[in-house]
């Protein structure tokens, strides 16, 4: 499920400002201070401005900032640009994703004895061997048009979810063993993310 | 011989019939399909015992290891060292996603009667107005109709907690529910058999719920798909047993007794009217 753009400002003034509280360099004592925003405006040649409206959320204002200005601040922060817009949903879906991750890499195992893992496909066969996917209608019940409806949709966002997720993460594989890893990590997160 | 060591989890299964065995071993099983986490060796012994519808001291203190490593996996076990967690452990897990409501130092039982009223609350939304009013009157409450709105699921839930058997029949609806929609069997009530014969109409419902109750409540881990139905399952068979008293002193009996080990009395006679 996508975040709506003002859930999203909302993540990132949260996120920014959780961020800067500690990037600071350490005090005598050695623990975190905050990153004073001159210093990040200088850092990343970004308006003070700005990024006093990146940090602050505000309902009524829609914040839109560009790919170079998140680039330039997580760069500073030294943070993939993908960890300024991760909300709590994300983290705790992340979270759950390697908690399963031992279970999907043993149904990657049991496929890969028996066919290729080629293709993002491989990972909805891991869901499949995982018996989490597809969701089935409760035995002995017949199941409404409605019900019927509600459950293929949910089928199908979850493939579509599961089929994105391992395109997107296969195609950093180095060699069959981490395309194997990736491809089981992307079916753990897809079985997670779509329960968002 | 091999020992249960779960206090939650040793009277529940070393007093449980087969046929209550059964189920739990199918929801282990997945039928005897196996799964990804257990082993093909551990999957046979179980099956067998299934088939053969005797299950020894040890295959019941295997059933209940099993059940604790499936909470291990859902409560990552890993960072435990591979060990099982404590039934108490998986059925306040459950509880806690599904956001069933219980002091935080109910009992077993007490987590367990919560999760199943809040798979109950979750069903009673897909009901039709029928359906509700024979749950209401399985309970021995009056349903008031659509109007009576949230009000009226507090009014049930009273009434299950007032009514005798309340407890036992709403596990016994909810497990047989759950039984149905994953396993495609119901439970089999013997004695309790009558008391029990409407309530397979709240299996379409109630199986719907489960359905839903992956996606629903973060439960999308494999290993939910054990723990869930399993705990389900043994909350029906511990009310079952929490059921079973002497007709005489009220003791409760052990699962299969022919007379009661506190004042001997006859199990199914009923007592004697005082003079």
């Amino acid at each position: 499920m996508s975040a709506s753009p003002y859930a999203l400002s909302q993540i990132l003034a949260a996120n920014l400002t959780a961020a800067l509280a500690v990037a600071g360099p350490a005090d005598e004592y050695g623990q975190p201070r905050r990153l004073m925003s001159t210093q990040l405006q200088r850092e990343t040649k970004i308006a003070r401005s700005t990024l006093r409206t990146l940090k602050t959320y505000s309902k009524t204002r829609e914040v839109n900032p560009d790919l170079q200005t998140l680039s330039r601040i997580a760069n500073a922060l030294g943070i993939p640009v993908a960890f300024l817009l991760l909300g709590p949903h994300e983290w705790q879906a992340l979270l759950r994703a390697v908690d399963d991750i031992a279970h999907m890499l043993n149904a990657a195992d049991k496929l890969e004895e028996e066919a290729s893992l080629a293709g993002p496909q491989a990972a909805v066969q891991i869901l499949r061997r995982a018996k989490v996917f597809p969701f089935v209608a409760p035995s002995q019940t017949d199941a409404s048009e409605l019900q019927q409806g509600a459950l293929d949709s949910l089928n199908e966002s979850r493939r579509r979810t599961t089929l994105v997720a391992a395109a997107l993460a296969q195609a950093a594989a180095r060699d069959k063993k981490s395309h194997k890893r990736l491809t089981a990590f992307a079916a753990s997160l897809a079985n997670q993310t779509a329960a968002l | 011989m091999a020992l249960i060591y779960d206090t939650d989890l040793v009277e529940v299964l070393t007093s449980a019939d087969a046929e209550d065995l059964s189920i739990l071993t199918d929801h282990i099983t997945d039928k005897g399909d196996g799964r990804l986490s257990l082993s093909s060796d551990t999957c046979k012994k179980l099956v067998d015992a299934r088939v053969a519808g005797e299950f020894s001291a040890e295959i019941r203190a295997l059933i209940g290891e099993e059940l604790q490593r499936f909470g291990g996996n859902s409560l990552v076990n890993l960072m435990r060292g591979g060990t099982g967690v404590t039934y108490s452990e998986i059925a306040r897990d459950v509880a806690d996603h599904v956001k069933a409501k219980f002091p935080t130092k109910a009992e077993c039982a007490e987590v367990e009667m919560a999760i199943l009223l809040r798979v109950l609350e979750q069903a009673y939304e897909q009901m039709t107005e029928e359906e509700k009013k024979k749950l209401f009157e399985e309970f021995g409450a009056f349903y008031k109709g659509e109007g009576a709105g949230p009000a009226s699921m507090a009014s049930l839930i009273a009434a299950i907690k007032l009514s005798g058997f309340g407890f036992y029949k709403l596990a016994a609806v909810v497990a047989n529910a759950v039984a149905k929609a994953l396993l495609g069997r119901g439970l089999g009530f013997g004695a309790a058999a009558a008391m029990m014969r409407g309530i397979s109409v709240f299996a379409g419902p109630v199986g719907w719920a489960i359905t839903a109750i992956w996606t629903a409540f973060d439960l999308a881990s494999p290993a939910y798909r054990v723990t869930v139905p399993c705990v389900i399952q043994i909350a029906y068979m511990r009310q079952k047993r929490l059921s079973q008293k002497c007709s005489t002193c009220s003791a409760p009996l052990q699962g299969g007794a022919k007379f009661c080990a506190e004042c001997g009395a006859r199990v199914g006679v009923p007592a004697l009217p005082a003079p």
